[in-house]
């Protein structure tokens, strides 16, 4: 036992030797997230990070943070990588204050700074980051309700419920801030209409936000319309279909294009979703900072999040899904 | 080895009518009991008798629900084990009531460490006080460990007794009580407890000695009570009974 | 082996402190990045931080106890002691209603358990949802401002040394440390909280009050996670409804790799402090080297699995050599 153990130290100590050995002359970029290691939809942007890494030939680093959420421990990351010295940083932006003193250290070292899936909700003047690659997240969530709204006839009442997957975290609340949004014009803008909707804490795990929708519906079943700040709102398909809710009856738009999502909209239960090319997300950010590492230029921000998917664009969504790169 | 050794005058332990319930269950009716200064005392009788329930009440584990109590004829209220062993009841489990990782020095004043400083609850400890006293109240009692730091769970079964008499006799107990000492005592440890017993019955302390080993307690007895089903079914000198006969009367 | 040596090797902390110190001096050749100043101030900064509660809850569990709730009152705190900076209340008394808050729940956990007669795992748990809901719901939402103008000098300001820059915090904790571990090892209450984890009912029949013992190690545990939150909230300038989700395991994980029985009984101060560093110093080196991504948490969990058989099989070994 003493040296299995011994031996699994060795190896260790071989993984921490690992990060001195080789890439001398590559550059190195890391790229940081403050989401756990079981989400799905990074697996994309990592493809297209490996992509962008192998074609330009960098050494390239995507660290989770462990547990899902902690800021703090992102913040830590964020912090150790500066320290460390690396040719550029892609990191997500979830609060608007925390990560300001650490991105302008990383700027001020010369590290270049890309945010990317998530930005400040202050945008450039946020903090000191060369440029945004991701999706307007407030857009998004407006233009989703508002795909709904149309899917429902004028003389039906309208009651929505809002899914606010992470309370507190910026990219789940301009989210569902743009549905809101929406329908408070449509309140104002139809006035005889009787337009209602609640705000939940949907969690970010599928099976809870599941059984929180379902029981939401059973307790109100006059709701006709759901908008999830992620996926995970498609997973109520199943627990619908139990409670007898035929398709049509709620209207259903998420975020993202994973497989639960696109089975849903072929069942009739999903209506709308918004692509944000996580492959853009993950090649874009690592294409600026190699271009930016050899040749000087400059970084540039860019909208990859107006791509809405409907069930007649299925067919071609899902053959590039099935490569990986959607 | 029965005598009349009795000091005259007030016995130091009296109970008079005592009553205990578990529930529905009448686990002692109506029983007196006594015990004079030096005595011996064989606590017999079958499972569920009412011993353990008698000298619970004794320790402070448990209280009465009718009956007094009067110790060197003060009337008292035993409401914890502190308060016993404030009174000077001491109690001998036959668990040993030591927590194993801790050390004998710690064991042997756990719950009244003597303090350098403050108050119990909020006391620095007297750590040089604790070993010295510690290993001259074992060496009072002939045992001869390794040191005061030595954890308890090093010790053997008996050792762990010898610990419990000494930590007893350090704090001048008036009365020993003493619950199947030796149920998992080798031949030669139980010979040394009961030796104790003995040796302490000279410094006038009293024991009552629960035993389910009839042989064991008959010949350090001056006296010998019997139980059965809740109620005192005998109480008299040793010496007029036999161990045929006790055992007879307790089944 | 000399007895004293082998008596030193036996403590639950000792065997951790000689991987630590191993596996530092280790790292530090390997890796260049490992030792550098940079590196070692922002590796120092979140631990004391995380020290505290392995520190509150390793006593709790000496005493026989869990509290699962520590991180939802690690968030909790600072909610409340921010929301009534906001209000207007002096930072001093707005603090210690954090704390009071805590302590608390601290007090709700030990009644929960003790007078409910349930296991303080299940109270533990029950509490940690509803404390963190109570976070949630104080912040309405929308996380409330963290006064960005106001001086937390004296809790983290940056202390500069010269070879390394750690926060103010570190000496709260140093402080706390050498406090928590007079009481464990020089006061009578330290010896009954090791009594009543390691024998509860050896410690009853002496005379201990077990309860109070108990219910006191509870309310400690949960101030010094109130405590911890609040140090957190004010490094990082930021209080969000999240804070210390998930703190509960990371800092049972170091009071284990620190030596501490699940059992009650056995554990120590120092071991909770060392349990700590091993563990941020594990995710340290992972960062540094560049292990892959989806790998991340298999070489956290393996490396805390394999420290703990270390710890154990000295410990062991120690015992069993003859004196």
């Amino acid at each position: 036992m003493l040296k299995t153990s011994l031996a699994v130290l060795a190896l260790g100590a071989a993984l921490a030797a690992a990060g001195t050995a080789g890439a001398a002359d590559k550059p190195k970029f890391v790229y940081l997230t403050q989401t756990g290691i079981d989400n799905s939809f990074w697996q994309s942007i990592k493809r297209g990070m490996d992509d962008a890494c192998a074609q330009f030939e960098a050494d390239c680093q995507l660290i989770f943070t462990t547990p899902n959420g902690d800021l703090q421990k992102h913040l830590q990351n964020l912090e150790t990588v500066v320290e460390q010295g690396v040719d550029g940083i892609v990191t997500v932006i979830v609060n608007d204050d925390l990560y300001d003193e650490t991105v302008k250290k990383a700027v001020d070292k010369g590290i270049p700074v890309i945010t990317a899936n998530v930005d400040d909700s202050q945008g450039a003047a946020g903090n000191a980051r060369n440029a945004f690659v991701g999706q307007d997240l407030f857009e998004a969530g407006y233009v989703l309700m508002k795909g709904l709204h149309a899917k429902i006839p004028a003389d039906q009442p309208i009651h929505a419920l809002l899914g606010l997957s992470r309370p507190g975290e910026s990219w789940a609340e301009a989210r569902i801030g743009g549905a809101k949004k929406f329908l408070e014009e449509a309140k104002a803008a139809e006035p005889n209409r009787e337009i209602t909707y609640e705000v939940i804490d949907s969690s970010n795990d599928i099976s809870v936000t599941a059984s929180r929708i379902c029981q939401y519906v059973q307790g109100k079943p006059d709701t006709n319309a759901y908008v999830d700040a992620g996926f995970w709102g498609a997973g109520a398909g199943e627990c619908l279909r139990d409670l007898g809710i035929k398709p049509g009856q709620l209207h259903m738009a998420t975020f993202d294009l994973v497989p639960v999502v696109l089975d849903e909209m072929k069942k009739g239960y999903v209506d709308i979703t918004i692509d944000q090319q996580p492959y853009y997300q993950g090649y874009l950010p690592i294409l600026q900072l190699a271009m930016i590492k050899k040749f000087g230029l400059s970084a540039f921000d860019v909208n990859t999040g107006k791509a809405v998917v409907e069930p007649k664009d299925l067919e071609q969504v899902e053959k590039f899904m099935s490569m990986g790169v959607r | 080895m029965s005598t009349a050794a009795n000091t005259a005058g007030e016995p130091i332990i009296k109970c008079v009518g005592l009553q205990k319930w578990y529930g529905a269950v009448h686990a002692l009716k109506n029983v007196d009991f006594h015990a004079g200064r030096g005595e011996v005392i064989g606590l017999v009788g079958d499972n569920g008798a009412g011993k353990s329930t008698l000298i619970k009440i004794l320790s402070g584990v448990h209280t009465q629900d009718q009956g007094d109590i009067f110790i060197e004829g003060r009337s008292v209220s035993i409401t914890g084990p502190e308060v016993a062993m404030g009174l000077g009841i001491e109690t001998i489990y036959q668990y040993t009531a030591m927590v194993p990782e801790m050390s004998i020095a710690q064991n042997f004043f756990i719950g009244r460490e003597p303090l350098k400083f403050g108050r119990p609850g909020l006391g620095i400890v007297d750590r040089a006080k604790m070993a010295r006293e510690a290993m001259e109240g074992l060496r009072g009692v002939g045992l001869h460990l390794r040191g005061p730091d030595t954890p308890v769970k090093a010790l053997s079964g008996g050792q762990r007794q010898g610990v419990a008499i000494a930590r007893a006799m350090h704090f001048r107990s008036k009365v020993l009580i003493l619950d199947e000492p030796t149920n998992h005592l080798s031949v030669k440890e139980t010979n040394k407890v009961l030796d104790h017993v003995v040796e302490l019955k000279g410094l006038g302390v009293t024991s009552i000695f629960i035993s389910h080993n009839l042989h064991h307690i008959h010949p350090i007895s001056d006296r010998i009570v019997a139980m059965a089903r809740g109620e005192k079914i005998a109480d008299l000198p040793a010496g007029e009974i036999s161990v045929d006969e006790m055992t007879r009367m307790i089944s | 082996m000399k007895p004293n040596v082998r008596n030193l090797m036996a403590r639950p902390e000792m065997a951790a402190l000689l991987i630590f110190a191993a596996l530092f001096v280790a790292f530090s050749f390997i890796n260049d990045r490992f030792f550098a100043t940079g590196n070692m101030t922002v590796y120092l900064q979140p631990i004391p931080e995380l020290a505290i509660v392995a520190m509150g809850i390793t006593i709790l569990i000496i005493a026989g106890e869990f509290d699962l709730s520590v991180g939802s009152v690690f968030g909790l705190s600072p909610m409340v002691t921010v929301l009534l900076m906001q209000a207007g209340w002096p930072v001093a008394v707005a603090i210690l209603a954090g704390l009071v808050l805590a302590a608390l729940i601290g007090l709700a956990n030990g009644l929960i358990t003790l007078r409910l007669k349930i296991p303080s795992f299940i109270a533990t748990l029950g509490m940690l949802f509803m404390a963190r809901s109570l976070a949630v719901v104080l912040a309405g939402g929308f996380p409330p401002v963290f006064p960005r103008e106001l001086d937390v000098s004296w809790l983290v300001g940056r202390l500069d040394l010269g070879l390394v820059a750690p926060r103010v915090s570190l000496l709260y904790m140093i402080a706390i440390a050498l406090a928590l571990g007079f009481v464990l090892r020089r006061m009578d209450f330290g010896h009954w909280i090791y009594a009543t984890g390691g024998h509860p009912q050896a410690a009853r029949d002496m005379g201990i009050k077990t309860e109070r013992v108990k219910i006191a190690c509870f309310m400690l545990c949960a101030t010094l996670a109130g405590f911890a939150g609040i140090i957190q909230s004010f490094r990082v300038k930021v209080i969000v409804p999240n804070l210390g989700t998930g703190l509960e395991m990371q800092a049972i994980a170091a009071a284990v790799i620190g030596g501490v029985a699940l059992t009650g009984g056995v554990g120590s101060i120092l071991g909770a402090v060392v349990g700590t560093l091993l563990i941020a110093m594990i995710e340290n080196i992972l960062i540094l080297s560049g292990v892959n991504a989806n790998w991340f948490m298999f070489a956290v969990g393996a490396m805390i699995v394999v420290a703990v058989v270390l710890n154990t099989q000295t410990r062991l070994k120690a015992e069993g050599m003859k004196g």
